[in-house]
Formats: structure tokens, C-alpha cells, sequence
């Protein structure tokens, strides 16, 4: 997969521009995410401050309220009925408390107005016991209950408990017990609600998680709980899941929590949004990126190809394509030395067909050549041999005195010294055209079945001829195992062992001539042994080249044309054996022809 | 050589075919020495004319001459009935191994070699003649 360079080149480039892009991607995306939380529980948290400042002050106010009225007026000195024509002027000018009581030092009410109710003065409620009045007394400050549901109404009340003392005598005057209605809270919570640009509903709920102040009243009225989980995400009041932001609210011994909760699916609209926009971004780069790459890699890998290509056509024969590459760089170099080298190898070329017309010629040449020398050797060996032939005839005529010739005694010596001569030249030729002919290839060897016996007999008959004229003893000897017949050449066989045998007895002077046939395996063996001058240790190095005896003394002396032991070499190649020799100088020679049984 | 009886031919005919003229007349000298009817001819178209003419007792014939070499003489003979049971010997130039093979296939009975010598033709001639039944009988030895 990988062994193509655009492949690779493009798979490395992904590796090392969008992999980098996708983790900064991953990792800003994630900061952005946890940053756009963060940024959103500032602000709600932002929100539930001025949520905790307004609701202060909301207390603070009326507090103050009850504070300034219960100093100005000497609640102490006046009727029921007069207290109750101040107090409920405070109830009905601002509805922000459910009753006020007006309670005596000891503990018993001496008035008291109520928005939804009716008050009798006679129905006197005793506080005495009451432990709001008497922790009150006891602080001798303003004081707060808890928060507590109206029987009536079902409202969430608190009680301001404010004490006044005589100025001069500093004795507690009386008590005013204000039941404030958490409503006024509600729309205090419902108005910033809906002033915040953020889609957050806010809450308040007091220490045991019921709320106690909504937008939303029903929450308050069903005394729902809400308990807000560790850390921003949990389900919202509502079963929303939602993004929550918590904000402690203390006011003397007042305790509350202050809620704000954004629905995840608003919360998280600007994190998800911006991580899309990262991903986005690092998207298209990506693309860009790919772009790039295709287009980088195509850069370096098209005129590689386009090399590649104009190589196979160079191969193909087409020696003169080019690669066409306009460019400066180590591509457009290598593209000029492809180029240059292609120019080189077709000058070469040219050069070597022009070569090889030239070989082609001289071999030709050469060819013809050796033609006519053969011809010439034909036409030569015909031309000597023919007036040859005559003469040997004719001397051989006057010698036996055919024809009727006489002649006297120096004549005739003179014929038989021509008719010697005339054999020495005969042979000459005769040798030298052997050789030719089988060193141009036109040697014709016959695989007949031949007796080596009835060979044998006609060498001996031949050769004891000569060995009787030296006075040499010639023995023959055949191996009894020898077959009657092998497969061979009866003329080459002949060449061979008549060329041996007279070399033979040409180069011993005493003692004898022996040949043998011995019969070894799948071969058989024609031995010659001399008791003659031997060969030295140097010679037998060149003894079967052409026109070599020993040195050129003992080719005056001894005669012969040196063509015999390399003719008998070439016929017993020629046959599929070979020649050995053994010598020793001044006694002796044997020369052994190993031959395959059944021919080559 | 002495072994040789001078009459042992005698009043055989015989063809020779050589284009040689020498020789044809060494082989002329010699074959007439022991008695032999000779005719001869310098070229094969003349010598098988003549042996039609002679029916000789055999026919030595030189293979290369002109006009018909000595393979067109025994090609054309073993075709002729009448001269197909002639006995004919190939004269050939120095032989080369190989030589033989090729004669006695082409159906000569068998070949000397030249030079015709008187003591290499003689004998060999009448080794050959001994081999040969028809001729053999014949022989005055």
C-alpha cells in the first residue's frame, strides 16, 4: 500500500499537518467549552449578587420602616384601637406584611392588624412563652424567625421582631412582631429575572431546601425542596438538566441559598457553538491542508513519474524521448542528467551499431575469408596431389620395369631417390591437409563397428615392414577381454595408431616396439611403447602442436613434417578419448590412446 | 610384387574413368602389364558409354572429374540393370576418414586411394578381387 512515493509523501504530510491541526482543535475546542461554562456561571453568579444586594435591601428597608415608626410613635401610650390605625396605614400603604402585632413587655398583645384577617382586641394572644419574644428581649435587638407557611393563605412568611426601650429609663416599652411576606421577594426575584439578558431562573431556598421565593409561585405554594448538587451540572428544579450556580445569602441570623439555574440546552448553546467554530476552522485548514498536500506531493512525484515514464519508453526503443521538467531544482537536475544521459546513450549507440555494421562486415569478411582458404586448400590439395600422383606412378612403372623400360644402375638410383622424395613431399601434403580439414570443422568421423583385431593385424602387417628394416623387435600383445567389435572409426583408428607405431620405430635404434590393446571398463586402450630416445620433461609440453619435434635438430635429423602426433591428437578428441604420454629420455616413450568402447 | 602372376588379368576387360590423363595412363601401363583388356575414359558420360559397350569385368572410376563426377557413374550403373551387378572400385584423391563410408554406401564395392603406385595398386587390387565371388573364380592365380 504504502510502496508508492505519492502514497507515502501524502501519508506523511496528513501525519504531520491535520493530525497536529485535530489535537490543537481537541484542545481548543475543550478550553473554549470549559471557558464558555466558566464565563456563564460568572454571570449567573454576577446575577445572583445583585439578586443578594436587592433582597438585603429589599429587608433592609422594611426593617428600617418598622424601625423609624416604632421611634416615632409611642406605640406604649396609645389605645389599641390608635395602634391599630398606624399600624394597618403600614399594612394596606405597602402589602408587604401579612399582620403586625403590637406585644407588651409582658408578652401579652395589645393590637394587632392582619391583610386577609380580622382582629379582635379582646382576643389578646399571649407571646410570653413565645421563643422568638423571648430571644428577642433577651437580645434587646431587632430579631428573625424562619421562615413559615401562613395557615390561611399558605404563604411563606418571616417575622421581624423588633424590641423598644424608654429612652430615659431604658425599660422595654413594647415589642412589634411584622410577618413579612416573602411575595414581595418573589417579584423582586421575578423582576431581575427577567432584566438579565441570560435565560437563568433564579431561586432562593432557606437551610432545610424548600424555596421560598420563585417567579414561578407555584413552586413556593407546593413547599417544593431543592437541594443544589456539587459542582455546575445536576438536574435544575423543574427535572431540566441544567447548568447550576449557587450563592449563600446571610442576613443577621437569616440563611438562605440563592439558585440560579440555566437549562444545559441555552447553557452550553455558546460553548457548543464556539466548539463548532473550532472544529469548523480546523476543518477547512484541514481541507486546505489536503489541498496542499495533493498538490505539494504532485509536484515532487509527477515529474518523477514523468521520468519513469519517458525511461520505459527510452527502454521500449524510443531513444528519443525527453523528460520535459522546466524546473531548478534537484528534480529539474536530475531530469537534465536524464536527459544528457539519454543523449549520451544514443550517441553511444549510434556508435556501437555503427560498431557492430562494422564487426558484421569483417566477419563476413572473415567468413568469406575462410571460405576461400578452404577452397583454396581444396583446389591446392587436388593441384599438388594430381601431378604428385603421376609421378609416384610413374617411378613406381620404371622401377618395376613395366612398360617395357630399361634403364642402367645410376639411373635407377636416381628414380628411387626420386621416388622418395616424391613420398616425403606426397606425405607432406597429405598431412597438411588432414590438419586443415579438421581444423575448419569438415572432418567427417563414421561410428561404424570395427574389429580391432583385424585392425591390429593390418598395423602389424604394415609396421613390421619397418621394424624388420631397423632390425627393432615389434610385439603385439591384445587383452583377451577386448570385444570383438567397437564402435569407432576404422580409418582414424588407423591414422592414429600407424602415425604412433612409425614414430615409433623412427626414434629407436635399438631394442623394440611394442603395442597393445587393453580393455578397461567401458573403454579400451591402444598402447605404444618404444625403447627409442624418449622425449624430455620440456618438450612433452609441446610435442602435439603442429610442426614441433623435440628441437630442430632432430627434425633434420630424424625428417617428418610434425604434423603426425597433432593430427592423432585432434582424430582421438575428435573420437571421444585422449592421448597420454609417458617418457623417460633415452629410454624410452609410450604413447596410451584411451577410447570409449561404444564411440563417442 | 613377383607374386603376382603377369597374366593374372589376362584378356580381362576393364574400365578406367579418370579425367587425369597421367593418370589414367599409370593406371593404363600397369593394368595392361598383367595382361588386362584396358579401356578407358576421360570424364563419366564417356566412361559409362564405354561400359555399356565393353560390359568389363569391373570398373575403377575417379569420383571428382567433370561432366558426371564418379558419384553419377555408380548412380547411374546401379540404375541399369545390365551393369548393376559390374563390380566398381572408387579411385579417389589422398582419402580423408570417412571417405569409405561414403563410397560402399553410394554402392561401390570398394575404393583405392591414389597415387596409384605398382606396389600398392597391384596388391590391394587383387585383395580386392579375391573378396569379389564372380571375379575371384576367375583369377589365374
Amino acid at each position: 500500500m504504502f510502496t508508492k512515493l505519492r502514497t507515502r509523501l501524502t501519508a506523511i504530510f496528513i501525519l504531520l499537518t491535520i493530525l497536529p491541526m485535530i489535537a490543537i482543535a481537541l484542545v481548543l475546542g475543550q478550553s473554549i467549552y470549559t471557558s464558555s461554562i466558566a464565563d456563564t456561571s460568572e454571570r449567573v453568579g454576577l446575577i445572583e449578587d445583585q439578586m443578594a444586594f436587592a433582597i438585603s435591601d429589599e429587608i433592609d428597608k422594611h426593617v428600617n420602616e418598622l424601625m423609624v415608626l416604632g421611634e416615632a410613635i409611642p406605640f406604649d401610650q396609645l389605645t389599641p384601637s390608635q395602634q391599630r390605625g398606624i399600624t394597618g396605614e403600614l399594612l394596606t400603604a405597602n402589602q408587604a406584611y401579612n399582620n403586625i402585632v403590637i406585644i407588651s413587655p409582658d408578652g401579652k398583645a395589645q393590637s394587632e392588624v392582619a391583610l386577609f384577617d380580622v382582629v379582635f382586641d379582646n382576643q389578646s394572644v399571649d407571646y410570653s412563652q413565645d421563643p422568638l419574644f423571648l430571644q428577642t428581649i433577651e437580645l434587646g435587638e431587632i430579631n428573625y424567625s424562619g421562615v413559615f407557611f401562613d395557615e390561611v393563605t399558605g404563604e411563606p412568611l418571616i417575622t421581624f421582631a423588633l424590641p423598644f426601650y424608654n429612652k430615659r429609663s431604658n425599660d422595654l416599652s413594647y415589642v412589634i412582631f411584622a410577618n413579612f411576606r416573602f411575595r414581595v421577594i418573589w417579584n423582586l426575584v421575578a423582576t431581575i429575572e427577567r432584566q438579565s439578558s441570560q435565560n437563568v431562573e433564579l431561586f432562593l431556598t432557606d437551610p432545610e431546601n424548600t424555596v421560598v421565593a420563585h417567579a414561578n409561585p407555584t413552586y413556593v405554594f407546593q413547599k417544593a425542596t431543592y437541594e443544589a448538587p456539587q459542582g455546575n451540572f445536576g438536574v435544575g428544579l423543574g427535572g431540566v438538566e441544567s447548568l447550576i450556580s449557587t450563592r449563600p445569602l446571610t442576613i443577621n441570623n437569616l440563611q438562605f441559598t440563592i439558585v440560579g439555574q440555566e437549562p444545559l440546552e441555552t447553557a452550553l448553546l455558546e460553548a457548543q457553538s464556539a466548539v463548532i467554530n473550532a472544529i469548523a476552522i480546523v476543518a477547512v485548514a484541514a481541507v486546505i491542508a489536503g489541498v496542499v498536500v495533493l498538490f505539494v506531493t504532485s509536484q515532487i512525484v509527477q515529474p518523477i513519474e514523468q521520468l519513469a515514464g519517458v525511461a520505459n519508453e527510452i527502454r521500449d526503443g524510443n531513444l528519443n524521448a525527453t523528460a520535459d521538467v522546466n524546473r531548478n531544482d534537484e528534480i529539474g537536475n536530475m531530469a537534465h542528467a536524464f536527459n544528457s544521459m539519454t543523449a549520451e546513450l544514443r550517441h553511444t549507440l549510434a556508435g556501437l551499431e555503427e560498431n557492430v555494421k562494422e564487426l558484421q562486415k569483417a566477419r563476413r569478411i572473415a567468413e568469406e575469408n575462410s571460405r576461400l582458404k578452404s577452397e583454396f586448400l581444396a583446389m591446392m590439395s587436388h593441384e599438388l596431389r594430381t601431378p604428385m600422383n603421376a609421378i609416384e606412378g610413374f617411378t613406381s612403372i620404371m622401377l618395376n620395369g613395366l612398360g617395357g623400360v630399361e634403364f642402367n644402375d645410376p639411373a635407377e638410383d636416381f628414380i628411387q631417390r626420386i621416388q622418395s622424395n616424391s613420398k616425403r613431399l606426397l606425405a607432406l601434403i597429405n598431412d597438411f591437409l588432414d590438419l586443415s580439414r579438421i581444423e575448419s570443422g569438415r572432418l567427417e568421423l563414421s561410428s561404424g563397428e570395427v574389429s580391432p583385431k583385424d585392425l591390429v593385424r593390418n598395423w602389424e602387417n604394415e609396421i613390421g615392414i619397418l621394424a624388420d628394416k631397423k632390425g627393432l623387435n615389434f610385439e603385439v600383445t591384445v587383452d583377451p577381454k577386448i570385444p570383438n567389435t567397437v564402435v569407432g572409426d576404422a580409418e582414424a583408428l588407423s591414422k592414429v595408431a600407424i602415425n604412433l607405431l612409425g614414430n615409433a620405430i623412427k626414434f629407436t635404434e635399438t631394442g623394440k616396439v611394442s603395442l597393445s590393446l587393453k580393455y578397461c571398463g567401458d573403454k579400451w586402450q591402444m598402447i605404444v611403447a618404444d625403447t627409442g630416445i624418449g622425449i624430455p620433461p620440456h618438450a612433452r609440453e609441446y610435442i602435439f602442436d603442429e610442426f614441433r619435434q623435440v628441437d630442430q635438430s632432430s627434425k633434420r635429423k630424424y625428417g617428418g613434417t610434425g604434423l603426425g602426433l597433432a593430427i592423432s591428437q585432434k582424430l582421438v578428441r575428435a573420437m571421444g578419448g585422449y592421448i597420454a604420454l609417458e617418457s623417460e629420455t633415452g629410454q624410452g616413450s609410450t604413447f596410451t590412446v584411451t577410447l570409449p568402447l561404444n564411440g563417442k | 610384387m613377383n607374386k603376382i602372376p603377369r597374366d593374372l588379368l589376362d584378356g580381362w576387360d576393364i574400365v578406367v574413368i579418370d579425367d587425369e590423363p597421367d593418370s589414367l595412363m599409370v593406371a593404363q601401363v600397369i593394368l595392361t602389364s598383367y595382361g588386362a583388356n584396358l579401356h578407358t575414359a576421360e570424364h563419366g558420360e564417356a566412361g559409362l558409354q564405354t561400359i555399356r559397350e565393353v560390359l568389363p569385368k569391373f570398373v575403377i572410376s575417379d569420383i571428382s572429374m567433370p561432366v558426371l563426377d564418379g558419384w553419377g557413374v555408380i548412380s547411374e550403373m546401379k540404375k541399369d540393370a545390365q551393369l548393376s551387378e559390374i563390380p566398381a572400385i572408387a579411385l579417389t584423391a589422398h582419402a580423408m576418414v570417412g571417405d569409405r563410408e561414403r563410397a560402399i554406401t553410394a554402392g561401390f564395392y570398394n575404393y583405392l586411394t591414389k597415387p596409384l603406385t605398382v606396389e600398392t595398386f597391384m596388391q590391394d587390387l587383387v585383395n580386392l578381387i579375391v573378396d569379389i565371388p564372380v571375379l575371384a573364380s576367375q583369377l589365374n592365380i
